[in-house]
């Protein structure tokens, strides 16, 4: 029986067992793969919630997926080279502390959700598209030009941040940390979306004057919204600068908002575990295209295209329907 | 009789066309109070002040005693109004259910709620039902919105007015495009509902009016021109000039 449900629990163990099996079989490369599908599905499912659930199409979710980054690789280049990062209100060295790290992600990338979403989401439709991408490209732009950190070739950061005494540079137990934290984000997402807030968000998605005349302010469910999906994109940034051990401008990069939101159609829009196939999907598609052309992205686009006009509901949705024929 | 919803002294102007020339009237409970008047009058003008769409230029508007003059609209909600749409207006891509509990939700400010399931809620259950089977759609609880039929949609309308356990209900032309039996139908919901809740309606169906409203006021040119049952108000000889253009 094919149901959301059941898809979404195989594709979950899939991974799991993949990455078990890649590290009997002594296959690093293929681990790396696999924590990036689930970085990047996080992200993509922080941009669902307000993408799929608010249908407030954000193209700056880059913005917070970079910042995530370059908070968590500024913290530990500092702690790595006991280089002092702040010397007031107290001395800060910076952290390699995992815990720490994502803390401030989770703060910094709210703080910025807020304030994009406090000046965006007075707009709507193509506005709010162009007024997202704009933060994130002056984002981009900052980052580029600000030589303590790299300016447009970004910095290394040479090990990754610890965990419990947990050995990160061993790639298995990375993926371990990616994991859990996938499991708990797909737990909160679909926590928030069953919910009362879930249920109002939703309903903004298509009339803000029937959500207004019900007693409920729609501008501060979807600022909430908002934020919550920032912090989300933020841990992915986080972890991502994490697995790389490397932190640079194209983080930023619009077309790193872009294929979040591809992730997102692909896999199914609005679908909680949407994003996780999307991501799964695209990786392994690049990995396999790649290796044949670099114009890979030709055979992407078909995809893409295909999806939008003959599969809305993307990978989910189009297997739902087949189920049911 | 308890005054439910007072307006004294409205006044509003858009440039130099008077939209509502001081306006007094009151709702009081256990009643249905209709305004009619022709197009133009200043009736919707009226209805945005009320809801707080719009804001008046003077005058003011009491609800049980409380001066919501300068409120805002989802204040005066969760205060006590409700209101059904000219243009009827559910949320399409929800069911019948949902649409009710949203407004459960907005009523008892459970919308910060990110952790209980919609499911599990404890109040909406039985009282989401009670006002299913009050608008006659509990068996279509699950249809989504889009699927209704016209008449439906109103009925569901009603429903989530209902929801939002108001102190009135403002129904804007109800019966708009509703067939005849269809009409009846919502006839008798009104009945039912106003000894729960008062309702001001605004309808072009005189017939309705007429027949269902226990009051009526009159709106000509953003002036209320008579006040009184449908008797008082079929036999006045400014409405007769108003409508019919003669005396």
């Amino acid at each position: 029986m094919i149901s959301e449900k059941n898809i979404s629990y195989i594709s979950l163990i899939s991974i799991f067992l993949i990455a078990i099996f890649s590290e009997y079989f002594n296959e690093p490369y293929l681990i790396t793969l696999l924590s990036r599908i689930i970085i990047f599905s996080i992200a993509a499912i922080g941009l669902n919630l307000v993408l799929g659930f608010g249908n407030l199409i954000s193209f700056g979710h880059a913005a917070f997926f970079g910042l995530g980054g370059y908070v968590s690789g500024i913290l530990a280049i500092h702690a790595f080279n006991s280089e002092l990062l702040i010397s007031w209100p107290f001395l800060f060295n910076g952290s390699n502390n995992s815990l720490i790290i994502w803390l401030f992600s989770i703060f910094f990338c709210s703080l910025l959700a807020l304030l994009v979403g406090v000046f965006s989401l007075r707009t709507s439709g193509v506005y709010f598209i162009m007024i997202t991408l704009a933060f994130a490209q002056m984002l981009y732009y900052f980052a580029i030009s600000w030589p303590s950190y790299g300016g447009e070739d970004g910095f290394s950061i040479y090990v990754r941040s610890t965990l419990f005494g947990i050995n990160t540079m061993k790639g298995i137990n990375f993926f371990f940390i990616c994991f859990f934290w996938l499991l708990i984000i797909l737990f909160i997402t679909s926590k928030i979306v069953n919910s009362p807030f879930g249920l109002a968000l939703r309903a903004t998605r298509f009339n803000l004057t029937r959500v207004r005349s019900v007693g409920i302010n729609p501008f501060r469910i979807q600022l909430i919204a908002f934020v919550l999906s920032g912090a989300i994109t933020g841990i992915a940034g986080s972890l991502y600068v994490d697995l790389n051990r490397f932190v640079s401008p194209s983080l930023l990069s619009w077309q790193m908002s872009g294929e979040f939101i591809v992730f997102i159609l692909i896999g199914g829009l609005g679908r909680i575990y949407g994003p996780l196939i999307g991501a799964a999907f695209f990786v392994a598609f690049e990995q396999f295209f790649g290796s044949y052309t670099e114009h890979w992205q030709i055979f992407l686009g078909i995809i893409i295209i295909s999806t939008v006009l003959f599969a809305k509901g993307g990978i989910i949705g189009f297997m739902l329907k087949y189920q049911k024929k | 009789m308890n005054k439910i919803l007072k307006i004294v002294n409205l006044k509003k102007n858009f440039g130099a066309i008077t939209a509502s020339n001081n306006i007094n009237f009151c709702l009081e409970t256990g009643e249905i109070h209709a305004l009619i008047g022709p197009n133009g009058a200043g009736k919707s003008t009226l209805i945005k002040q009320i809801m707080g769409e719009i804001k008046q230029d003077s005058g003011e508007i009491i609800l049980s005693g409380i001066n919501i003059s300068n409120f805002k609209t989802e204040d005066r909600i969760h205060l006590g109004f409700a209101r059904s749409f000219q243009i009827t207006d559910v949320i399409s891509d929800f069911t019948i259910f949902q649409n009710v509990l949203l407004a459960k939700i907005g009523k008892e400010k459970t919308f910060y709620n990110f952790y209980s399931s919609v499911d599990s809620i404890e109040f909406s259950f039985q009282e989401i039902k009670s006002i299913l089977i009050k608008i006659d759609l509990w068996d279509k609880k699950e249809t989504a919105a889009s699927l209704l039929s016209h008449g439906e949609r109103r009925q569901l309308e009603i429903g989530i007015a209902l929801a939002l356990d108001p102190k009135l209900i403002l129904l804007d032309e109800p019966m708009a495009g509703l067939s005849l039996d269809k009409i009846e139908k919502m006839k008798v919901i009104f009945n039912q509902i106003k000894n729960d809740v008062p309702i001001l309606l605004i309808e072009h169906n005189m017939d309705v009016v007429f027949s269902i409203a226990d009051r009526i006021s009159v709106l000509v040119n953003g002036k209320i021109i008579a006040s009184g049952s449908s008797s008082e108000i079929k036999s006045n000889l400014d409405v007769r000039k108003a409508y019919l253009g003669t005396a």
